[in-house]
């Protein structure tokens, strides 16, 4: 049976999409894609990124940008940049604590409360990404993640703090924020990584981390960057083959397939380690730089590859 | 009357980080994520070891093929020597965190009871997870006992990825600013009746805080900060201890970084902040950089033997190449137009993972 592709699924499965992966292998653009790609399908999207990331500054301007690609999508995409102390004094403002909120960043304690009390930034991010939720003025929530290799702190934190807390606000809000992540219907895990070796074992390993703590669902996985190569003729394969002269064309054919060859077992044992998991595939992009054009080739990728699954 | 210095002319930098391995002691590799810096610091150390310094490496989080290379089973504080490495000496150790800051607390406390009653406070066992940067300040912490280690010449030491960049620069002063902070300072020690109002204020600030977090928090963490009282200037000490072997001229911070528009966004923000702190960068390791294939060969047995849909392939593919190599090189000298470092290594895009002392040894090649 031919699925739906794996991104559209998750988009229409659950409100908040959290993407995640180690620094490095595309989480940026990848989330920048997938808003473009739900705000594509008629849905009230925001992308919301931490600030502070200069890469994911760089994004939003390449989203701001006036391209016709974007004249359908933008009216239903908006762009947030989050703070934890901002977040944390809007939320004393809206539940009548404006000076203390104030006092509490004169005097610096706000820093020392939110490192004194653990996860407390991470459960800002989160508690407003629910509250985006619960207003109802979006059809998708896109959260670039912080990248870390801490994920697993990042989605345990409210439950950590509900632990330690156990009454007051801060209570209240673990609580709102792990029923959000603990239900499929509102939130999912979306992995981004690359078919090399230690990527891919990272990910399996981290999927699995997930999957058995069970604190939210999780999504396809993506494999971004994989090398595109234009099939030969079994001819000039041969021909491929025998040459013994210098040729660059087959010098540098030789090393993009050997590339896309490494890559197709990294993504075999991805495939091994996870069965059963869905999984999307974004090809490599030859340009350093990523403008509105390529965002939105990406996001059309996504919209339109089938299932890669099992 | 001043003279302006083209930039067409300013100094070309060096290839290669070879002199750096003699003339320091210890060599930070700092930078975004996902470029290659645990096997940057790893070839380092190794060719280090190869041309006869004796060398450890202090590796945050390998992957386990590296760790494997190295010959590294476990996390631990200790170094191990790693055999076989030509006629010099190796040692890599791969850093606990978690139990590092342990042994701080251990070796600052006053008694055995202060040290378990601080290790059992959940919102130290919380903070030494998450405290952002606490792995960064213990790596700095490390790098420091190694430093005093007789048995070690270079220390090549690969700094955390970390979302906040140079976190382990600030880890120091923030972990010190928030042992030190006035308010609770002022909740810890009463102190002379002239500043009792403002410890009432804090009170007051600490009251409204349990309303947000809960008081069994606040208890704890005010029990924490008890606990903590009289560490803290150890604590300081050290810190400042750190800071000036940082700043000492045999300390070298390497850039890694990565012809992408992305990382090379990422690794100017770097060098700003880097040289916020007084800090200037000795070289940039420009790593996975696509090899060069247009060189004007082709062969006429070759070109008579393809069809044209076969041919038009592969000029295309090369023509991309090509292309992704001109895009590669314009990041690189935006890179390097911003920072002007003395050295820069420019490594090639490797075909597989590093699996042994033998692809270090060949990545330290084209490093040093």
């Amino acid at each position: 049976m031919a699925g739906k592709p794996p991104l559209i699924e998750a988009i229409e499965s659950a409100t908040v999409l959290i993407i995640a992966g180690k620094g490095g292998v595309g989480k940026s653009t990848i989330s920048a894609a997938a808003a473009i790609a739900a705000a594509g399908l008629g849905r009230r999207t925001a992308l919301v990124g931490l600030a502070h990331s200069r890469p994911a500054a760089e994004l939003m301007r390449a989203l701001g940008e006036d391209a016709p690609v974007m004249a359908a999508i933008s009216p239903k995409l908006r762009i947030f940049e989050l703070r934890p102390e901002e977040i944390l004094v809007e939320y004393l403002e809206d539940h009548g604590m404006a000076s203390l909120g104030r006092r509490l960043i004169s005097t610096g304690v706000v820093s020392v409360v939110s490192t004194a009390i653990p996860g407390i930034r991470e459960l800002l991010v989160l508690a407003k990404l629910k509250q985006m939720e619960r207003s109802g003025e979006f059809d998708s929530i896109i959260l670039d993640a912080p990248a870390s290799g801490h994920l697993l702190t990042f989605l345990s934190s409210p439950k950590g703090l509900a632990d330690i807390a156990n009454v007051g606000l801060l209570r209240s809000q673990s609580d709102d924020v792990q029923a959000l992540l603990a239900d499929p219907s509102r939130s999912k895990l979306v992995l981004v990584t690359l078919a090399e070796e230690t990527p891919v074992s990272e990910t399996s390993q981290t999927y699995s981390e997930v999957e058995s703590q069970g604190a939210i669902a999780l999504g396809p996985v993506i494999t971004n960057a994989l090398q595109g190569l234009t099939p030969l003729s079994p001819e000039a394969h041969k021909a491929l083959e025998k040459l013994e002269e210098k040729d660059d064309r087959a010098d540098a054919y030789r090393f993009v397939a050997s590339k896309a060859r490494l890559q197709g077992e990294n993504l075999a044992e991805l495939r091994r380690r996870l069965p059963g998991c869905r999984m999307a595939r974004v090809p490599f992009i030859f340009a350093t730089g990523l403008g509105v054009n390529e965002l939105a080739g990406l996001a059309e990728h996504l919209l339109s590859e089938a299932s890669d699954d099992n | 009357m001043t003279i302006e210095v083209p930039s067409a002319v300013r100094a070309k930098p060096l290839e290669g980080l070879g002199d750096l391995i003699g003339n320091c002691k210890v060599v930070l590799l700092a930078g975004p994520g996902g470029v290659g810096k645990t096997s940057s610091a790893a070839a380092i150390a190794v060719g280090a070891a190869l041309s006869g310094v004796r060398t450890c490496v202090v590796t945050i989080d390998p992957a386990k093929r590296l760790a494997d290379a190295l010959g590294i089973e476990h996390i631990g504080n200790d170094p191990v020597e790693i055999e076989a490495v030509g006629a010099g000496k190796l040692w890599a150790v791969m850093l606990d965190a978690d139990a590092t800051f342990d042994e701080l607390v251990v070796r600052y406390a006053k008694s055995e009871e202060q040290a378990g009653r601080i290790l059992s406070n959940r919102v130290y066992q919380n903070l030494t997870r998450n405290l952002s940067g606490v792995q960064e300040y213990m790596a700095m912490e490390k790098l420091f006992e190694l430093h005093n280690d007789p048995r070690f010449e270079l220390l090549v030491v690969d700094t955390p990825p970390s979302a906040n960049a140079l976190d382990f620069l600030d880890a120091p002063r923030r972990l010190i600013s928030f042992l030190d902070n006035r308010v609770f300072r002022l909740i810890m020690r009463p102190g002379p009746a002239l500043l009792r109002p403002v410890s009432f204020a804090a009170r007051a600030v600490l009251k409204t805080i349990s309303r947000v977090v809960g008081a069994e928090v606040v208890d704890e963490a005010v029990a924490f900060f008890q606990d903590f009282e009289g560490m803290e200037d150890g604590f300081r000490e050290r810190a400042q201890s750190v800071q000036a072997l940082l700043h000492e001229d045999a300390t070298a911070f390497v850039m890694v970084s990565a012809p992408r528009g992305d990382t090379v966004s990422e690794a100017l923000s770097f060098g700003e902040k880097l040289s916020g702190f007084g800090f200037g960068i000795a070289g940039i390791i420009s790593n996975r950089h696509t090899p060069a294939f247009a060189t004007g060969s082709r062969s006429t047995s070759l070109e008579q033997a393809l069809e044209a849909r076969d041919r038009d392939a592969l000029e295309n593919n090369l023509a991309r190449m090509e292309l992704l190599r001109s895009a590669e090189d314009a990041e690189l000298s935006r890179l390097l137009t911003e920072l002007e470092p003395p050295r820069l290594a420019r490594v090639p895009l490797l075909e597989g993972d590093i699996a042994s002392i033998e692809d270090l040894a060949q990545m330290a090649r084209s490093l040093l």
